[in-house]
């Protein structure tokens, strides 16, 4: 369901579904058209990135190209699963970019600081999202030289 | 020889009565007839006859004697001559001699005993000397008056002294030169009220006019009498208590002091034994100063507190102070009161402590004002910290809805546009710029309170150089605008930088927004600097406003010009007095509707 190893599936870990649309739009409207899985709490994405849960049986192998991370998720929020991605072996060089609504310091500095490639501000503007999204799609997918998949640090 | 010389019986008989010696001598000085009056100094009359006067004058005297004689054998009568004599006892007596020559070649001489008169005068004088050397060596000033011109007759060196005018030049006078009219009448008045009592007079404080200025005295003056009882002089003794008076009033002050004071002052001996309890001693403690003088001070500290005592004993013996500290002390009614307590060593003339005497100031009422702001402070402190956690969440609760408001309006207008007339795609437009004035205004509101909340970190900054990338950055989104700047160098401050380049960036971004209806846009950001004040400025050629309403300029939402004249949410310079506010600072603004602002500001010392 999730497309073939050549294609670059992003993860998009949100749980507002209107922000989820949004980003989604603005991802096609930017011409990405990479598959997008979404995971709608912190738990979902782990287990999704760890082949369990409910994605029990996937190739825990085969990651996502980007993981798009929202903070402010229910069961386990962005920063935890940050961390979790960061401390495992296999996930430690996945690409990660918090996409949020929050520039409190507070969340820039630890984000950083668990690991995070990127701190991207989710712009109220809808033309600057999209913006926003498409530089990130642009760079994080295309431009950006990525350790090859299954490669371990 | 043989011719008698007072044998007419007459004659021999008043020689004989006579009390003085009388004797007859030939021009050469020697006895013919001597009276009876030789007896009382052991001779026989007829002993000395023939003999030469000489041989019985004291041989100091002899000379002088010799030619006084010469000069009465010549014709020069002698009068009250004083020699001595010599008895026959060996001891001399003073004799006071009359004597003249007579044409029959002869001497006659007559001789009064002046010993007694002599010695007498002599003891008088021993006296005098005595009495004049008490008087002159008397610290005080002693004079003595006329009764009847009360001129001066006497006066000692002190008085001298005092009046700095030479006795000399006062003997004769009286006061009225020396003295203002008004203090002469009333020495005056006092000498003769003195004189007319006809006993002593006090007066315990004059006023005196002197050569070393204006002296206080305090004078006693006695009537002297003759035997008749008739005041003769005014004698006078004045003692100079201007020292004494200034020393009194400084003393009565200090007391005032001590016993008005608020706080508590407390004498006590290196022993503990309470010397003195003023006021507010017995107000704060219960015990009133009977009670307590006399009594160890012990009775005021709680039996855990005893070593604090004999601790600030061995300080002051040391003659060392203890700088008010906090502690609890015992009242009559057993409760402890909170209070501060300053204790200084009470120092003898060489330097020695003799006492320790404490300053106590009831500081109750201050611990409990000051766990109440203590409270007060912890509870900011929680209300801050919810505050925190409500602006994070208003960050990102409220934005996540603005943002689907304006997504999904662009949504609408981009795939269903077509299904919509012109007025419909205009309200969703309006729709999409609400969501994002909100938001901008949801950011401005979470800066200034930020800039209110966050700590001052100082650091020298160069506004110079914040004021330069700031109007960069302006650039950089406008680049189509004509705007000189004009940036003064080397502008350094101490402040935070964050909060700084936040006042900056609103100054300067409302006076890059309020030219922007200029073709030629002028923005200064300089300095102007005193010896009291730096003074920073932001200046623009915009649109100005009226300084009627300058005092809306910095509260929060206030906006002198609507939205669609010029686009913000009135939050900015609020949030740049804040910003000034923290640093200590102020800032204040001038303008003209249509000729530009100023907007001035100092950086006072930070919080």
């Amino acid at each position: 369901m999730l497309g073939t190893e050549t294609e670059k599936v992003i993860l998009l870990v949100e749980d507002n579904p209107m922000d989820e649309e949004l980003t989604l739009r603005a991802l096609k409207k930017s011409n990405i058209l990479n598959p997008v899985v979404v995971a709608r709490d912190g738990v979902a994405a782990l287990d999704y990135l760890f082949a369990r849960g409910s994605h029990a049986g996937r190739s825990s192998s085969e990651l996502p190209q980007l993981v798009l991370l929202d903070l402010k998720l229910p069961k386990l929020d962005g920063l935890e699963v940050l961390k979790e991605v960061r401390h495992n072996e296999l996930t430690q060089l996945l690409p990660v970019v918090i996409l949020t609504s929050s520039v409190e310091e507070d969340d820039v500095a630890r984000g950083y600081s668990l690991g995070a490639n990127s701190y991207v501000r989710k712009p109220v503007d809808f033309d600057h999202f999209s913006e926003a999204v498409r530089q990130l799609g642009l760079y994080w997918l295309v431009l950006n030289q990525t350790v090859p998949v299954g490669r371990r640090a | 020889m043989s011719i008698p010389l007072a044998t007419d019986t007459l004659f021999r008989s008043f020689f004989e009565l006579a009390p003085d010696l009388m004797c007859i001598m030939s021009t050469d000085g020697c006895f013919e007839q001597v009276s009876h009056a030789v007896e009382a100094m052991g001779y026989q009359a007829d002993d000395l006859v023939s003999l030469p006067l000489l041989e019985l004058v004291h041989p100091d005297d002899r000379a002088e004697t010799a030619a006084r004689l010469t000069d009465v054998a010549r014709g020069t009568p002698l009068v009250g001559y004083e020699n001595r004599w010599r008895c026959k006892d060996g001891s001399h007596r003073w004799l006071s001699w009359n004597a003249r020559s007579v044409p029959t070649g002869r001497i006659f001489a007559v001789a009064r005993d002046v010993t007694e008169a002599k010695r007498a005068e002599a003891s008088l004088q021993e006296a005098n000397q005595f009495l004049d050397a008490i008087v002159e060596n008397i610290p005080n000033m002693v004079f003595v008056k006329d009764a009847e011109r009360l001129a001066f007759v006497r006066f000692n060196r002190a008085g001298e002294e005092l009046l700095g005018v030479p006795r000399a030049d006062l003997f004769g006078k009286n006061d009225y030169d020396f003295f203002p009219n008004e203090e002469a009448a009333f020495f005056q008045k006092k000498d003769r009220e003195t004189l007319n009592a006809g006993q002593l007079v006090e007066i315990p404080e004059e006023p005196i006019q002197t050569a070393r200025g204006m002296r206080i005295l305090r004078t006693k003056k006695v009537p002297i009498l003759d035997r008749a009882g008739t005041p003769r002089y005014l004698l006078g003794i004045s003692e100079d208590i201007t020292e004494y008076k200034a020393g009194e009033e400084a003393r009565a002050r200090l007391a005032s002091i001590v016993t008005d004071s608020a706080d508590a002052i407390i004498g006590r001996t290196l022993e503990g034994k309470i010397t003195s309890w003023n006021r507010s001693a017995e107000r704060m403690f219960g015990y009133s100063a009977e009670e307590m003088l006399s009594q160890p001070v012990s009775r005021l500290f709680p039996e855990r507190l005893a070593k604090e005592e004999q601790f600030i004993t061995e300080k002051c013996r040391r003659g060392e102070r203890v700088e008010p500290y906090e502690t609890v002390r015992r009242c009559k009614d057993g409760h402890e009161l909170e209070v501060s307590v300053a204790t200084s060593p009470v120092l003898d003339s060489s330097g020695r402590a003799i006492g320790v005497s404490k300053i106590v100031r009831d500081i109750t009422e201050l611990k409990r004002t000051q766990r109440q702001l203590l409270r007060a402070k912890e509870a900011t402190e929680a209300a801050n910290r919810e505050l925190d956690a409500f602006s994070h969440s208003v960050a990102h609760d409220l934005r996540a809805p603005l943002r689907s408001i304006d997504g999904f309006s662009h949504a609408v207008l981009e795939d269903h546009g077509h299904l919509l007339d012109a007025q419909g795609q205009k309200y969703l437009g309006f729709v999409r710029d609400a969501a994002q004035t909100m938001a901008q205004l949801i950011d401005d509101m979470l800066t200034l309170s930020r800039v209110t909340r966050s700590e001052i970190q100082r650091e020298t900054i160069d506004l110079s150089e914040l004021a330069r990338k700031t109007l960069e950055c302006l650039r950089h989104a406008e680049p189509e605008r004509q705007v000189d700047t004009i940036v003064q160098q080397g502008l350094v401050a101490d402040g935070d930088a964050r909060l700084l380049a936040i006042a900056l960036n609103n100054l300067l971004g409302n006076a890059w927004k309020f030219t922007s209806k200029r073709s030629q846009a002028q923005i200064e950001f300089g300095c102007t600097a005193t010896a009291a004040a730096v003074t920073y400025f932001v200046r623009d050629n915009g649109a100005g406003f009226d300084m009627e309403y300058v005092n809306k300029l910095f509260r929060v939402f206030e906006r002198l010009h609507s939205v669609s004249e010029f686009e913000g949410t009135g939050v900015g310079l609020a949030t740049v007095q804040r910003v000034i506010g923290r640093h200590g600072g102020r800032v204040w603004a001038e303008g003209r509707v249509d000729a530009g602002a100023t907007f001035y500001f100092t950086l006072g010392d930070m919080e």
